[in-house]
């Protein structure tokens, strides 16, 4: 083996044992350089600048979270499916087998209307949807689609919307939607993207609540088991309200009562037992705004007024605050793409405040700044 | 060789033969360095996104046709480069997006300087500010040879560059995060052993 003692920072970070060692240490990596650092221990500030290079490296890199690895395999899935259904009547296509299973498991289920549906759940949970339900017809062709496979489905609309189906849920959807409106049925999580077309409104009906757009995506989770069902909306704007509002509002010819409008990074919880509908942010925030420059969140000496309106701007958030109280508090601060809450934790350390998220609005409370700090 | 380039040998003899698990599973072993190495060439995700899938989706389709492979992983990284390439300029998405890398995204700096630490997570930290900063090739080599462990000459087929400015550019990045490290020196008595070296 190669003489490590005489190697700088940059020649041990470029050793291919030395980058197992920092990179996936076993058994092999830590005895030779726990060994190589009791007998040269005056080599402990090489190694340990030669691991921070390659630690530093690692930290910058940027990966997918799990979400958008699913849907860029989702994405994969449906553009493979296209190709097996184009090949359908070519000698070949038996051996393209698994996509083929695949749109069979996901089950093309032609219904009769929806009466169907009903007839095989709990009677207990859908009171109201008797006269909200997309009305059986019985020249509509009604289909299922259940995702018993464990990884996420894609499923593509005859609008262009596309679902991305969770395992163990469902969707339901007529083979062609009414003139004025696109009407869906959810049951487990879904990721929508919709379609714009004001002229057609687009419902998802889940289980006592609807959510209605226009041209948007948003994540819907809609299990039977839990006790509560969540929208959260990514872009543009959509409305929630339940299936109970709705009928009151059709046979009283009025406005649907408590409903809500949500805009990217809110999200409604409606508690199915108590039938309470509330908005609040979601749980990690994302920017709904590219930021402008690699300095956005770099702050100096910036006044308090302008941090906040930065970060409402940038996430598409309501930040409440005195400005009387906060007038002579400034910041400086490197901030760079921290999640939302922990840019707010490092604001409200510095500037002596705290926060607190009530529903869709974040609140700031303290005692202010006597000078510039 | 490790085990794992092994069995990457076997799943792409495997995906050969339409097995589509096999395809699956390399679809969950690559797709995330692939991500971070695309973000790095082209920091828009919607761009890197439609790379992957697109080179996902070639593979599969051109399955049949693919050659024999020694690193599957080199094949891929190479191909999602040229991907990147053919999207954004069919889209003449590159200018506005590498206009806006600068932008480069890193998330655990100045809440980690806050936090009270070893010296070694401190030398990281400074570290990974700088290397932040770095221009986009630099950025890029630098993480194919520290990050992805390519060789010399596997990143000059990548980047489609010659070797000798692969090692260029690295001896380049690696000049200036030492000068900066320097600088910052009396920051950090490490930085200084460092230097020394």
């Amino acid at each position: 083996m190669h003489n490590y003692h005489n190697d700088t920072a940059e020649e041990l970070a470029q050793d291919d044992f030395f980058r197992r060692w920092v990179q996936q240490p076993d058994s092999e990596t830590n005895a030779f350089w726990e060994d190589f650092l009791t007998h040269y221990p005056e080599k402990q500030s090489v190694v340990v600048a030669a691991k921070a290079l390659l630690k530093a490296v690692e930290q910058v890199q940027v990966l997918p979270t799990e979400a958008q690895g699913n849907q860029m395999w989702a994405m994969i899935q449906q553009q493979l499916q296209e190709d097996a259904t184009e090949l359908a009547y070519e000698p070949q296509v038996h051996r393209i087998g698994y996509w083929r299973q695949w749109a069979a498991a996901a089950a093309v289920l032609l219904l009769l209307g929806l009466g169907w549906w009903f007839t095989i759940r709990p009677a207990t949970t859908d009171k109201a949807m008797g006269y909200i339900q997309p009305k059986p017809q019985a020249e509509i062709e009604w289909i299922d689609n259940v995702n018993e496979t464990n990884h996420v489905l894609s499923v593509k609309l005859s609008d262009g919307s596309q679902i991305v189906l969770q395992p163990r849920s469902r969707v339901t959807y007529p083979k062609t939607f009414a003139v004025d409106k696109r009407e869906i049925r959810l049951e487990g999580e879904g990721f929508f993207k919709v379609a714009r077309n004001p002229k057609q409104p687009f419902m998802v009906y889940t289980n006592g609540l609807i959510t209605q757009v226009v041209g948007t995506s948003f994540t819907i989770k809609a299990f039977p088991k839990m006790a509560q069902i969540t929208v959260a909306v990514h872009t543009g704007k959509v409305a929630v309200f339940t299936t109970n509002a709705l009928a009151k509002s059709q046979q009283s010819q009025k406005q649907i009562a408590g409903m809500l409008l949500l805009t990217p990074n809110q999200q409604a919880i409606f508690d199915k037992g108590s039938e309470r509908l509330t908005a609040r942010l979601v749980d990690e925030p994302t920017l709904i705004k590219k930021p402008e420059t690699k300095q956005y969140f770099v702050f100096e000496n910036t006044a308090i007024p302008d941090v906040f309106h930065k970060l409402e701007e940038s996430y598409g958030i309501a930040i409440q605050y005195d400005p009387t109280v906060f007038d002579k508090c400034s910041l400086t601060a490197p901030l760079g793409n921290e999640p939302l809450f922990r840019k707010l934790d490092i604001i409200c350390q510095t500037i002596g405040a705290t926060y607190e998220v009530w529903g869709t609005k974040v609140i700031i409370s303290g005692p202010g700044c006597q000078q510039k700090p | 060789m490790r085990p794992e380039c092994n069995s990457d040998v076997l799943l792409w003899n495997a995906l050969k033969q339409d097995d589509q698990p096999a395809f699956a599973e390399l679809y969950q072993r690559y797709h995330r360095i692939l991500y971070s190495y695309g973000y790095k060439v082209i920091p828009n995700v919607a761009l890197v996104e439609d790379a992957i899938q697109d080179l996902f989706v070639d593979l599969w389709r051109l399955r049949h046709s693919l050659s024999l492979v020694d690193s599957v992983k080199f094949y891929l990284f190479r191909s999602l480069r040229r991907k990147i390439y053919q999207l954004s300029e069919r889209e003449k998405r590159i200018d506005t997006a590498i206009a806006s890398s600068t932008a480069t995204e890193f998330a655990r700096s100045s809440e980690q300087v806050m936090a009270d630490q070893e010296q070694e997570d401190q030398l990281t930290q400074r570290l990974a500010q700088l290397v932040a900063q770095l221009p986009q090739r630099q950025l890029e080599v630098v993480t194919l040879r520290f990050y992805q462990n390519f060789k010399t000459d596997e990143i000059a087929a990548i980047m489609g560059i010659t070797e000798k400015s692969v090692r260029n550019t690295l001896h380049k990045a690696l000049t200036h995060l030492r000068e900066q490290a320097a600088y910052l020196a009396p920051l950090l008595g490490l930085l200084l052993l460092w230097v020394l070296a």
